[in-house]
């Protein structure tokens, strides 16, 4: 199982698993209660990175905003008007202040649509398409420069760069339409995307990860210094606990994705087993991340998505 | 195209062809669940199998399997054998003995279950393209089953044979045997074997054995044993007999003996019981049997009587009984129909014979007929005269047809084929003396025959085959003169017939003939018997007589018994086991409506095994007699080889399946 620290552990009962991704309002991904309390809240970065334009975030930039930054030797034609005359009374020389520029962060919401995502009750991506509204939606009104990247075996859609309140419909409009499709392929969407993308930022990649392709290689291409790299793994509560979702016996586990057939006599023995590969799984992909500077959380989709955003991601240092 | 064994195969199929399907089903029965990902899922099979306790195993597993299929080819090329009966030849022939004596429990379960085992065994063992025939031998010798190579059929046949209470009759079963040893030695193939399972136990065991390969099995405890002489334990009764007193009738003297064949002295207790009422018990000690001569032959067995006298009137059921718990127990008990007292009604047809006249009415017949052989045949034309009679005497008079009743015949024949009367050869008339007479025989009991003298000097010629029986009564220096036949295919009657002219004889004159007419008349009223008491043999054909001409006879008791009246006599199947049999249909003539069936036979009770010297040779080809089955070996190289090659496939298998992961 995954550690207490990173995710909150349902205890409601299992139910079938859910077949509806597709919300068709608005409210069904943020209801209104939810995203006043949004508003409160915006995406941070662990990394100031450069922005396009003057946002409300801190680059490391020194430009003209009313915050002291630091110290640099006066040369012919600088501004005199930012020479520190405190500075040359103590040590007759001439130095000019600089200041920090605002710049807003550009966000990158990566969601995976493959179909193990549909899988689940509450459903992944539907869980995933609510945690992306949530992290969009804050993003825009604190002005940041938002793209959602859908994603399975390739990237697939995304949206345009997104900026301001007035944006939000844009998004949660491609948050609908996300249905899910295909194989998961995640080392080819990373480096797609890292080759894609040549700006710098806060990149938040949603998925299950439960790719069986080289993972340790995705998570190479998410480490390079200008993106900031979040890792949030959803998993339901019937992947958490098979028994609950009546896996037992003698069965043919079938892959949503690729067809796979795993014959099982599902007793005991083997859910332990599946319980501790689980475990051990989710504790390679956090040490994987950590070593590659990337923050990796991981949810059971039975904790409500609102407490996961304002509790959980606070915590983690996504939002705040 | 012929199965040899289409029972194995059928058997094989229903169990494998509904496995495999059902194999199948149960693959296809397994639940679909769609899941996210399969990767963890494989993960944790993979794991269960590695940290399985048999994954050392597994990873030498080839190498195991291997080995194996090697160690079987290596084993086959010692050329492996197994010890199997030694059966050679193209066929063979086996014969089971179930008489009485094969229901000993000396052996466990019984001698005649051991020795259909060992039959079993050997329709196994045998591969001879000719094929096994089964026989059965007892009193009877009836072919079981015909050559033939199927083996489904040979066990049903063997397991087919149920025990009887019959003495053995091994004349029977060679007489049987001999066409094919006789083809055997004309073809000089070489390819009969007789392979006999017995305990040896026979009256008239052989001292020749048929012309070919035989080997006789001995079952009995001191068969299967060592060499010693362990004996079974047998208490028997072997002769039960009732006796009305000549002038008191209703005064009745019952005899029994008792013959103890083990090795210990043998005190017990004998009941006598009358219409199932015990009214007598005494207690008897009946010394062991003497040790076995220096031959192997068995010595004599200890010997006990018992003597009673009852009162008895009318017709009862005797029974004796001892309660000395032995291995057989169908010689335990014995029972008598004894019939009510009467005297006999003679017809003599004769030209004029005093001495005839005079003996028989001193024999105490209530009546007694003359007539002439002119008045005979002309009463004839309407109906034979004798039928009115319990017996007829027929002197110097040839009927034309058989008697309807039990009769003698003095210087004359009855018309049975084969019985001729033939006269001496040229040569001076002398008289002539009797050699030798069955002592013990009914009719000649008491009769002393040294001083009688024959002028006429013809003999008899006894047919021969299955059809008329015949014995030997008196036998004189040209040939039997004294004989006792009769004819199965017309009412078992018995006839005695006398070779010579009795008033060519002095023997009217000697008090023999006198005891010789009484028990005369008392063989023949009574059918053969010569006892107030009747009983059968096992094995017997016994004719009774019966009310109408048709209808169904029924009798109930160890076994049923069912028989179809012709005329005025009904012949009853052989009784193959002891005890008393009860008529149900009322249609037969008391007494006969009960029959007595005991064995009496000392030489059956004696369950002593022979030794192999009481075999003597035969034919030029040694006849093998022994204790145990001799043992061959039997190459089976060929199992091995196949093991090596199930094994290989099975290795195969497992290597395919290991690519596979």
């Amino acid at each position: 199982m995954p550690g207490r620290e990173e995710t909150a552990i349902s205890q409601s009962p299992m139910s079938q698993i859910s077949t509806t991704t597709s919300p068709k309002r608005d409210d069904e991904l943020l209801s209104p209660e939810f995203v006043r309390r949004l508003e409160r809240l915006d995406i941070l970065s662990r990394k100031i990175l450069a922005g396009r334009m003057a946002g409300e975030r801190r680059s490391k930039k020194k430009g003209r905003s009313v915050e002291f930054a630091d110290y640099r030797q006066y040369v012919a034609g600088d501004d005199l008007r930012f020479i520190d005359w405190n500075l040359y009374a103590r040590l007759e020389r001439l130095f000019l202040r600089l200041f920090m520029e605002e710049e807003d962060l550009c966000v990158w919401l990566l969601v995976d649509v493959s179909r193990s995502m549909d899988f689940g009750e509450p459903n992944k991506l539907l869980y995933a398409k609510r945690l992306v509204a949530a992290l969009g939606y804050l993003s825009l009104v604190h002005y940041n420069r938002v793209q959602v990247l859908s994603f399975a075996d390739q990237l697939l859609d995304r949206t345009p760069p997104l900026r301001g309140r007035l944006k939000v419909p844009i998004l949660l409009d491609f948050l609908r339409r996300l249905e899910p499709a295909g194989r998961g392929a995640l080392e080819a969407v990373m480096r797609r995307f890292a080759l894609a993308e040549r700006g710098r930022g806060v990149v938040v990649v949603i998925s299950d990860f439960l790719d069986k392709g080289n993972l340790e290689a995705a998570l190479r291409h998410l480490a390079a210094e200008r993106f900031d790299g979040y890792l949030l793994q959803l998993l339901s509560p019937q992947e958490i606990d098979p028994e609950k979702a009546g896996i037992l016996g003698d069965l043919r586990l079938r892959d949503m994705e690729d067809g796979q057939i795993a014959e099982v006599s599902a007793g005991p023995a083997l859910l332990k087993r599946y319980r501790a590969n689980l475990q051990a799984f989710c504790n390679h992909l956090r040490q994987q991340a950590l070593r590659r500077g990337l923050m990796y959380s991981v949810s059971d989709t039975s904790v409500p998505f609102e407490q996961l955003v304002l509790m959980h991601l606070r915590q983690r240092g996504l939002v705040g | 195209m012929m199965f040899l064994a289409p029972l194995s195969g059928l058997i094989a199929a229903s169990i494998t062809v509904p496995l495999l399907v059902l194999l199948y089903f149960l693959k296809l029965r397994r639940r679909e669940v769609p899941v996210s990902s399969t990767l963890l899922w494989r993960q944790a099979l993979e794991d269960m199998q590695v940290n399985s306790p048999f994954q050392r195993l597994r990873r030498n597993l080839l190498l195991l399997l291997q080995l194996l299929a090697l160690g079987a080819l290596l084993t086959a090329l010692a050329r492996p054998s197994w010890p199997s009966p030694a059966l050679s030849g193209q066929r063979l022939i086996i014969m089971v003995d179930h008489s009485a004596s094969m229901n000993a429990t000396d052996v466990s379960p019984s001698r005649l279950e051991r020795a259909k085992e060992l039959a079993l065994a050997a329709v196994e063992n045998f591969r001879g393209p000719g094929g096994v025939m089964i026989v059965s031998l007892a009193k009877q010798t009836r072919v079981v089953q015909p050559f033939t190579t199927d083996r489904s059929l040979l066990r049903a046949a063997v397991r087919s044979i149920e025990p009887t209470d019959e003495p053995s009759d091994w004349s029977a079963a060679v007489a049987m045997i001999e066409p094919y040893a006789q083809s055997e030695k004309a073809e000089g193939t070489g390819d009969l074997q007789v392979l006999i399972f017995s305990d040896g136990g026979a009256r008239n065991l052989p001292a020749i054995l048929p012309h070919v390969p035989t080997e006789l099995v001995f079952i009995g405890e001191s068969a299967e044993g060592s060499s010693g002489r362990t004996t079974p334990d047998n208490l028997a009764i072997t002769a039960f007999s009732a006796r009305r007193d000549f002038l008191q009738p209703q005064k009745v003297q019952v005899f029994a003996r008792l013959n103890n064949f083990g090795t210990q002295p043998v005190t017990t207790h004998i009941s006598l019981a009358v219409d199932e009422q015990v009214q007598k018990v005494v207690t008897v000690m009946v010394p062991a049997a003497q040790e076995s001569g220096p031959d192997g032959s068995p010595g004599p067995a200890g010997t006990g009587t018992v003597e009673f006298q009852l009162h008895l009137p009318g017709s009862a059921v005797l029974r004796i009984r001892h309660d000395h718990a032995d291995h057989l127990t169908v010689d335990n008990t014995a029972w008598l129909v004894l019939a009510p007292p009467r005297r006999a009604r003679a017809l003599l047809v004769s030209s004029g014979n005093p001495f005839l006249e005079l003996a028989l009415q001193a024999a105490g017949v209530q009546e007694l007929k003359i007539m002439s052989p002119a008045e005979y045949e002309r009463a004839t034309r309407v109906e034979p005269p004798e039928k009115r009679f319990d017996l007829a005497v027929f002197d110097r008079f040839n009927p034309a047809a058989l008697p309807a009743v039990n009769s003698a015949f003095w210087g004359c024949l009855p018309p049975v084929p084969g019985l001729e009367l033939r006269h001496p050869r040229e040569g001076p008339a002398r008289t002539v003396r009797l050699l030798d007479w069955d002592r013990d025989h009914p009719l000649l009991r008491y009769a002393v025959l040294d001083d009688v003298l024959l002028a006429d000097r013809r003999h008899l010629v006894l047919p021969t085959g299955t059809r008329i029986s015949s014995l030997i009564l008196a036998t004189a220096e040209q040939g039997p003169v004294l004989a006792l036949v009769s004819d199965r295919e017309h009412g078992e009657h018995q006839y005695v017939v006398a070779a010579f002219d009795l008033l060519q004889t002095n023997w009217p004159m000697q008090v023999s003939f006198q005891v010789f007419i009484s028990n005369l008349v008392e063989y023949l009223m009574l059918s053969g018997t010569g006892q107030a008491g009747l009983s059968a043999s096992p094995g017997d054909v016994v004719t009774v007589p019966v009310r109408r001409p048709e209808g169904a006879v029924v009798y109930e008791g160890p076994q049923r018994i069912e028989a179809t009246a012709q005329q005025e006599r009904c012949v009853l199947p052989p009784l193959r086991r002891t005890g008393l049999y009860r008529e149900t249909t009322g249609l037969v003539l008391p007494p006969w409506d009960l029959l007595a069936v005991n064995l009496l036979e000392a030489g059956e009770s004696d369950l002593r095994v022979p030794g192999v010297g009481a075999l003597k040779q035969g034919d030029s080809r040694p006849v093998q007699a022994q204790s145990a089955v001799r043992w061959s070996r039997q190459e089976i190289w060929r199992w091995f080889v196949g093991a090596a090659m199930l094994i290989l496939v099975l290795e195969w298998l497992v290597y395919l399946r290991r690519m596979s992961f």
